[in-house]
């Protein structure tokens, strides 16, 4: 190949490259852009506070070298009732073995969250996110949201909506993130 | 291959048609040909010769205007069949988009949505078809435009015979004394030609800047594709719609839970007959109520460093606004603005305890349907406890159990126990709007509606559009080459005396009608005959045939 | 008040008598043609044809400005004034090419298809009306104004290409072109014929009424400006 054959192949191979990465970047970013609000599995946990119904603070740092089963639920939201009691059972059998749960609820009225507490007999921190803050870092869409923290902090999963889960499921996620 | 040497001494780059210099066919079919193909001016546009690595074929695919006409024309399709439905963003909230297109549209829209057509603009192919339209756009550009200006620069003024004798205005005649090249020459000066002189013979041109012109818009169209692919860069683009009550204070959607904003007030006005405009009235019966103006009072409030979310109190005040329509909130790149309101939200609701023999009152009680207490205490004696509150009573499950579908107020319903001295232990009812329930027997007293209290609800946009000047830019580049290209047409007018004969030939890249006028002016009265238009001759015998 | 709005629809109503009587002398400009050379000056037709369109501007401008002063906005804020709007902007892009090419015959077309929008305009309430917040915005003279003139002038180098094409495509025999041609003077006398029996219900102020349950079950009542069975048997 002569060599003005080589410099134009290179040339043309160059301006196709650029092509293809911009292409390339911008199909990348629109598969992703549905994740973008929302915090993915390997990010730290964002920090929060919240006052649970007894009026104690709670803030996800403390509990740092613990695991943290993290829910977002409403009254209004059928499957998020259908999941309480597996939760209150699990929360029971793995408080000691070092995983909370702390359920936020996503900004109801106090009376009807605790009408509802009172009902299921739930034992586990209940928090109310009255501002839609804590709802808003975590990009909480639809309900049930749960967000599974490992002791390190970091997100290990993140499961929105729970149609297949059984009861064992619940225990799964607890045990994954046992310290 | 080598580069081509021509007879007149120039070399020309592998694959040209037609010497850069002075015009002279260099391949046989270029030769055979009655009048050539000007639009690249003969010069070494497409190489078949070297369409043997992979590289060269994508791009003499790309660089084929034919394809890009049909990308264009597949994206048109495309884009209207997102048209059909309403696209998933602009849906109403209550239903997911899947329940949404079947219930409302039938098999029709159950099909639209399991192709994928519900997010058609962000969908991946439509994007991969924007991108190619974009490849096709550079490769084009760069594919012609280079060869272009080298063909125009080296072109020179005694052009070859055969070049001058194969374009479309073209004439040759005996010399005679009567013809005069000076005023030729004065004339194109005249018309604004750059005339060039070389052994006698004439080359004038005029508006090649004009040639440029798609080329111009070209780069403009590939800028403005820059800018909407920045777009998907995180934090280059927001646009989000938040929903905001009198009285409450949220982060701002889109700022990274830095920024809150505060609803003080919602105002509404309305063109009032009587004090506007008169001229208005006629419309105003006829149709109502017309909004004149609503505008949310605001506060904007920044976190304080540290502060994490769900903290309260920890906001650093940063500045009052209104917010009218089109004139938004302005803080840090980010603009809020005015866009929809909920008129009328209910807030608070009261009842009034009644003996419904009697219908004697004893006490209000006033519903906070956000935040409601367990217990309201009247009179002496008299007590009202609510037991169940649905803020949206949607009706009975199978157990008799009251639903709420959601925590906004929109159709508040109670379980009271209402306490009197008769009923120590209460009376249970069941009190929605326009329904009241005694599940466990006939009452004695009964909750009666008694007054309601509402407040507005805003609806803000929140907007961050940091490619918006990209985008501006590349449009305006779009137009000036739209503008420089369209205009003006790039005219070249050569005239020579060779061998006892004289010979005119003249080029335009569009509008021969106009160049032809032009011929007639300048050679009016300067005893050189006018060019034949030599394409035409070839059109009258082809309709001559048909008829 | 009242008597300025009365002025400026008065303007209005001159104006397209105006343009009705221009296109007739246009017409007379294009027969009278063979006594003249093609492309060279305007006839006394042409020249009348031009002073009255001009004269109807000129009148549409002053409907324009005084309806202005009355409504204190630019009318170009509903459907009645956008449309007549576009009117006169077809009008003034007629005018303006007219006197770059002195070609009459476009006149012929480019007048008719004026009055005809301008009917149709008044087929929408025409009332003056106060502005939505979302239009109180100097965009509303900008973008809208733009637009207008813009499609103005597409419009009348549309009806150009359409009168060469019919002067250019051999008639005599049947091949795709002349086909697609009619297909193109199918659809326009299709909007004409469109235009004129909406303008004529309107006048009549026809309406028909008919109740309906939709495919939640809630009962519907529809009324429509043209007879159902006329549009359904068309």
């Amino acid at each position: 190949m002569s060599q003005k054959k080589k410099q134009r192949l290179y040339i043309r191979t160059a301006i196709l490259i650029i092509l293809l990465a911009a292409v390339g970047y911008t199909l990348y970013a629109n598969l992703n852009k549905d994740n973008q609000g929302k915090i993915n599995v390997g990010e730290k946990a964002p920090d929060f506070v919240l006052k649970d119904m007894q009026g104690n603070t709670h803030r996800l740092s403390d509990y740092k070298g613990k695991g943290v089963f993290l829910n977002f639920w409403g009254t209004y939201c059928p499957p998020c009732k259908s999941e309480m009691p597996y939760m209150d059972d699990v929360y029971k059998s793995y408080k000691n073995k070092g995983v909370e749960i702390l359920a936020v609820d996503v900004g109801e009225a106090k009376f009807i969250v605790n009408k509802f507490v009172k009902q299921y007999k739930l034992s586990f921190p209940i928090l109310i996110d009255k501002d839609r803050d804590v709802q808003s870092v975590y990009g909480v869409d639809d309900l049930p949201h749960s967000v599974l923290i490992g002791p390190d902090g970091k997100v290990k999963k993140v499961i929105v909506g729970n149609a297949n889960l059984t009861k064992n499921d619940f225990k799964g996620f607890m045990e994954s993130i046992k310290p | 291959m080598n580069d081509m040497k021509c007879e007149c001494g120039h070399v020309n780059p592998v694959g040209t048609i037609l010497c850069e210099s002075c015009g002279k066919a260099l391949t046989e079919n270029a030769q055979k040909e009655k009048l050539h193909d000007m639009r690249y001016e003969g010069s070494a546009r497409r190489s078949q010769t070297y369409n043997k690595t992979i590289i060269d074929k994508i791009w003499n695919f790309f660089s084929s205007v034919k394809v890009g006409v049909w990308l264009i024309v597949l994206t048109l399709v495309a884009s209207s069949l997102g048209t059909i439905f309403p696209q998933k963003d602009m849906l109403p909230t209550n239903l997911t988009p899947e329940e949404y297109y079947h219930k409302e549209y039938g098999w029709v829209g159950q099909l639209w949505y399991k192709l994928g057509f519900e997010d058609l603009y962000g969908s991946w192919w439509y994007l991969l078809l924007i991108a190619a339209i974009g490849v096709s756009l550079v490769i084009c550009s760069l594919d012609r435009f280079i060869p272009l200006h080298r063909a125009l620069k080296n072109q020179r003024v005694t052009r070859h015979e055969g070049f001058m004798k194969r374009q479309r205005l073209y004439i040759d005649a005996a010399i005679t004394g009567d013809q005069s090249f000076a005023k030729v020459k004065e004339r194109l000066k005249e018309k604004h030609y750059r005339v060039k002189e070389e052994h006698g013979n004439l080359f004038a041109e005029k508006n090649r800047f004009s040639r440029w012109g798609p080329y111009v818009n070209h780069i403009g169209l590939i800028i403005f594709l820059i800018g909407a692919m920045l777009r998907f860069v995180p934090g280059m683009y927001v646009d989000e719609l938040l929903w905001i009550r009198e009285g409450e204070t949220k982060v701002i959607p889109g700022t990274h839970e830095k920024y809150l904003l505060k609803n003080n007030k919602f105002i509404l006005d309305t063109y009032q007959k009587g004090k506007d405009n008169e001229a208005f009235n006629q419309a105003l019966d006829r149709v109502g109520t017309v909004a004149k103006n609503f505008q949310t009072n605001v506060t904007l409030y920044k976190r304080k460093e540290g502060a994490l979310p769900g903290e309260s109190g920890k906001l650093a005040k940063v500045k009052d606004d209104e917010i009218k329509v089109n004139h938004p909130l302005e803080f840090a790149h980010y603009s809020v603005y005015q866009m929809d309101y909920k008129p009328n939200e209910l807030k608070t609701m009261t009842l009034q305890l009644e003996n419904k023999k009697t219908k004697k009152t004893f006490g209000q009680v006033k519903i906070d349907l956000f935040n409601p207490k367990d217990v309201y205490d009247l009179q002496k004696g008299y007590k009202v406890k609510l037991i169940g509150y649905y803020p949206n009573f949607t009706g009975f499950a199978k157990d008799g159990e009251p639903q709420s579908s959601s925590p906004i107020p929109d159709n508040p319903a109670f379980l009271f126990r209402m306490y009197s001295p008769e009923h120590p232990k209460g009376e249970v009812s069941f009190v929605a709007i326009r329904q009241n329930v005694e599940p466990l027997g006939n009452n004695d007293y009964k909750m009666s509606f008694a007054g309601i209290e509402t407040r507005n609800v805003s609806a803000l946009t929140v907007h961050k559009d940091l490619t918006l000047w990209i985008l501006a830019v590349g449009g305006a580049i779009f137009m000036i080459g739209v503008i420089q290209g369209a205009y003006w047409n790039h005219r070249r007018i050569w005239l020579q005396r060779k061998e006892g004969n004289v010979l005119i030939a003249a080029h335009t890249n569009k509008n021969y009608y106009g160049i032809k006028k032009e011929l007639a002016a300048i050679l009016d009265g300067t005893g050189l005959p006018v060019p034949k238009d030599q394409q035409e001759g070839k059109k009258e015998k082809e309709k001559e045939k048909e008829v | 008040m009242n008597h300025l709005l009365n002025i400026s629809s008065n303007l209005l109503f001159v104006a397209f008598i105006l343009y009705l009587i221009g296109t007739f002398f246009f017409g007379g400009a294009i027969r009278s043609k063979s006594k003249k050379a093609e492309g060279a000056s305007m006839n006394r037709w042409g020249l009348i044809g031009i002073t009255i369109s001009i004269v109807g501007f000129v009148c549409q401008l002053g409907y324009f400005i005084l309806r202005w002063v009355v409504s204190g906005h630019a009318p170009v804020s509903n459907m009645f004034e956008f449309t007549t709007f576009f009117g006169m902007m077809l009008v003034a892009a007629f005018i303006i090419i007219f006197f770059i090419y002195r070609t009459a015959v476009l006149g012929v077309f480019a007048l008719p298809v004026a009055l005809l929008i301008i009917a149709y305009a008044s087929m929408f309430p025409r009332e003056v009306n106060p502005l939505v917040p979302s239009l109180r915005s100097y965009w509303l003279h900008i973008h809208v104004t733009t637009a207008a003139a813009g499609e103005a002038i597409l419009a009348i180098s549309f009806a150009a290409g359409l009168i060469y094409l019919v002067k250019s495509i051999n008639q005599s025999r049947k091949s795709k072109s002349t086909l697609w041609l009619e297909f193109v003077m199918y659809i326009l006398i299709s909007v004409v014929g469109f235009i004129i029996i909406t303008s004529i219900f309107h006048a009549a102020n026809y309406t028909q009424r008919f109740d309906w349950v939709d495919k939640d079950g809630v009962e519907q009542v529809g009324k429509h400006g043209l007879p159902l069975r006329l549009l359904l048997s068309t």
